[in-house]
Parts: C-alpha cells; structure tokens; sequence
C-alpha cells in the first residue's frame, strides 16, 4: 500500500472542507432541531433518540459520500491510477478518509448528543461505538452507489444500496433494545463488527472494478 | 526491441465501428503519432495500449511491464488547489528544475492561485510539468500540443525529440504536423 495515495487523499478531502464540514454541521442541525419538534420527557423512551441518530447518520453519511469518486473520475485522476493499478488502494483510502473525517466526527456529536439526553454513559458509550462501526459499513455502500452512479447521477446508485443497509438498521435497533434491558451486547456487536470487515475488505474490490468499467 | 504489437485490433461499441483491423509494431525508443480525423478512434487505440480499454477483436501484446506516463484529454488538475499544492499531490517538488519550468510557462506568478483561476492553456502548461518530470520509459501524451502557445508547442517538441533520444518510447495523437523524425500511425474510423 503506498502511503503517499493515503497523504494525498487525506490533504484532498480536507481542503475541500464544505465536503466534511458541510455534512457535520447538517447532521449538528438536525439533532439541534429534533428535539424542538419533541418533548424530551421521560416519557419518551431513549429509543426513539437512538433510532433518530441511527437514521441521521445513515442519511448524512450519504450526503457525505456524494462527491467521493465524481471529482477525480471528473479531472482524469481516476484515470491515472487505473493506468498504474493503483485504483484499488484510492478506493480503500478514499473511503477511509472518508471515515476518518466525515464518519468519526458524526459518531462524536451524536455521542454528546445522546449524552445531553440524560442517557447514562454506559449506553451512551456503546451508541458511540456501534456508530462508528456503522458509519464504516454506510461509507462503503454508499461509495459502492456512487461508483455505480458515477455517470448518471447519484440517486440511482443510492437506491439500489439503500436496502442492503436496512439489515443494519435491524441489528443497530436490537442492540438498542437490548442495551436499556441491560442484556448481553456481545453477540449483535459482533456481528456488527464482522459484517464491518466483511463489507470493508470486500466491497473496495466491487468499487474499483465498476470505477474500470467506467473508465473503458 | 519491440514494444507493442497490434494484430488487426478492432473496436466496436454499440454496433458503430471505432477501430477497423489495425495493426502496428512500435519499437522501444520510438516516437510514434496516430493521426487521424476527430472521432477516429486515436484516443480509444490509446487507451487500448495502456491497458484501460481492451479490443473487440484482434490481438494487442504488450512487452512492457513498468508504469506508463499518461497524459489524457483531462489534466487531473484540482481546481479547488493551488499550482503549489496539485504539484505536491502530484509528487512533485517545487525545485530550481519546476520553478524554471513554472516562469517558463509564466505560471510562477500564479503559484499560490488556484488552478480553478487560469484559463484552458495555463492549465494544459501545468497539467505538462508532470510529464516532464516523469521517470517512466514509456510517455502515452492524448494531444498533448492542444491549448499550447507555439514557445510551448516548440517546447515540448524539443523535450519530446531529447526525450527519444535517452532511448524512452513516446506514443502521442495529434492533428498538428511538424518536421521532426517520428513515426505516424494513420487510423480512419
């Protein structure tokens, strides 16, 4: 792996900052504006704040990832690193970048998020870590979506990926569920966590051959 | 030594013909152009050699196995950075070598601007400075004189000429037509 793809890609998405900042601070907006739509009572099961975050995270991430591979697929970058059979190391760091900056930072302020809620820090701890899993697991179906929309848009690739994350939707609410009842984690993270490797260490595979196809 | 060898490469894509049976030998330390008229195919034989596109029919056998230079019809340029910065991503230094080549292309001024700023030909210059730069045996150049001013153009025909000479191979396209010794590769559509 040459870590000059990874210094350059990293220095690349942090200079284009509307590109990470812009979602964080979308998602920042939507948890502010939440809460002025809902009663934060104890009436209101924490539940309903997880479920939330998980969602906005889902969407945010792929407002994220909107721009991963048009730029470079746009000015011929894409091209030369296909001509030198780099294209499968940009792909795995461009979607760790992507992680790193856009990913991390969500599971972050919703972490803070959830932990203004007065819900305890145990539970709080576990969302922070489930979500920086999931928004690994989103990043990589998302860019998959963009790589197979790359020249028609965005929207069709985002809804042919968008039901293959449903599953983990499914697993981030049981352990919800399961962590207010004070139930064993240990078996959904994981899954969690396979399903993050599974997904991470194949899917870039996928990416980079459609990103040949599109380059034929 | 030969380099390339095309055996009646065609290229078809939906049902229209691109490429028709094309056969070529380019040896190693040649400079080679493919020529032809606007929609011929010159680009898509370009990137059947470097291994992007592959041929409907025919044979291509590639005895090259180190990296290629490429440049493209597209500059991979950012144009949200500076001269400064796209010479860094792209590796390369901002020693006496690039910063005489930065004023000869009058680009030198403009160094803390971002790409997005210049026109089509200062940002042809820049996407250039990468080629001239380049380690690489093989130089693959998609209309390369394109946008360039004639110091430019005369420029890089001497840089090309200098560069055969050290025995590397250049395969370029190209509408222009210039004295010099190369080889040309007619292609009709």
């Amino acid at each position: 792996m040459d870590r000059d793809i990874l210094y350059i890609e990293m220095y690349k998405l942090f200079k284009r900052r509307r590109a990470w900042i812009g979602p964080v601070l979308v998602f920042l907006l939507i948890i502010i504006s939440f809460p002025l739509t809902l009663d934060i009572n104890s009436d209101n099961p924490p539940q309903i704040y997880l479920s939330f975050i998980w969602i906005s995270t889902l969407l945010v991430t792929m407002l994220g990832t909107e721009l991963i591979f048009s730029d470079d697929f746009e000015d011929g970058t894409l091209e030369q690193y296909a001509v030198n059979d780099q294209l499968i190391e940009v792909v795995f760091y461009k979607i760790f970048v992507h992680w790193v900056l856009i990913g991390i930072p969500l599971a972050f302020v919703a972490f803070l998020f959830i932990l203004s809620l007065n819900i305890s820090i145990q539970i709080s701890s576990i969302a922070l870590l489930c979500l920086i899993i999931s928004n690994l697991i989103f990043i990589n179906f998302f860019s998959l979506g963009n790589a197979l929309s790359l020249k028609k848009g965005s929207i069709l690739g985002l809804l042919i990926t968008i039901p293959f994350l449903i599953p983990v939707l499914i697993v981030l609410g049981k352990m919800t569920t399961s962590a207010l009842l004070g139930l064993s984690l240990v078996g959904h993270l994981s899954l969690l966590v396979g399903v993050m490797i599974l997904v991470a260490s194949f899917i870039p595979f996928v990416i980079s051959f459609i990103l040949r196809t599109h380059l034929e | 030594m030969k380099l390339i060898e095309a055996k009646n490469i065609s290229y078809k894509i939906n049902d229209r013909n691109i490429l028709n049976n094309i056969s070529f030998v380019i040896d190693i330390g040649e400079l080679v152009k493919i020529s032809g008229d606007n929609g011929s195919g010159k680009t898509t034989l370009l990137k059947i050699i470097i291994g992007l596109t592959k041929q409907t029919k025919g044979e291509l056998i590639n005895h090259n196995e180190d990296k290629v230079c490429f440049l493209g019809h597209k500059n991979n340029l950012k144009n949200y950075l500076s001269i400064r910065e796209n010479l860094m991503i792209q590796g390369l230094k901002l020693d006496s070598f690039n910063l005489d080549l930065l004023e000869k292309f009058n680009l030198r001024r403009h160094i803390d601007n971002s790409v997005g700023t210049l026109s089509f030909g200062q940002q042809k210059k820049l996407s250039l400075i990468r080629v001239l730069n380049s380690d690489e045996n093989i130089l693959i150049l998609d209309e390369p004189f394109i946008g360039l001013d004639q110091n430019s153009k005369e420029f890089l025909k001497d840089f090309m000429e200098a560069e055969v000479k050290k025995n590397k191979t250049i395969i370029f396209t190209s509408h222009i037509d210039f004295e010099d010794d190369y080889r040309e590769i007619k292609i009709n559509g």
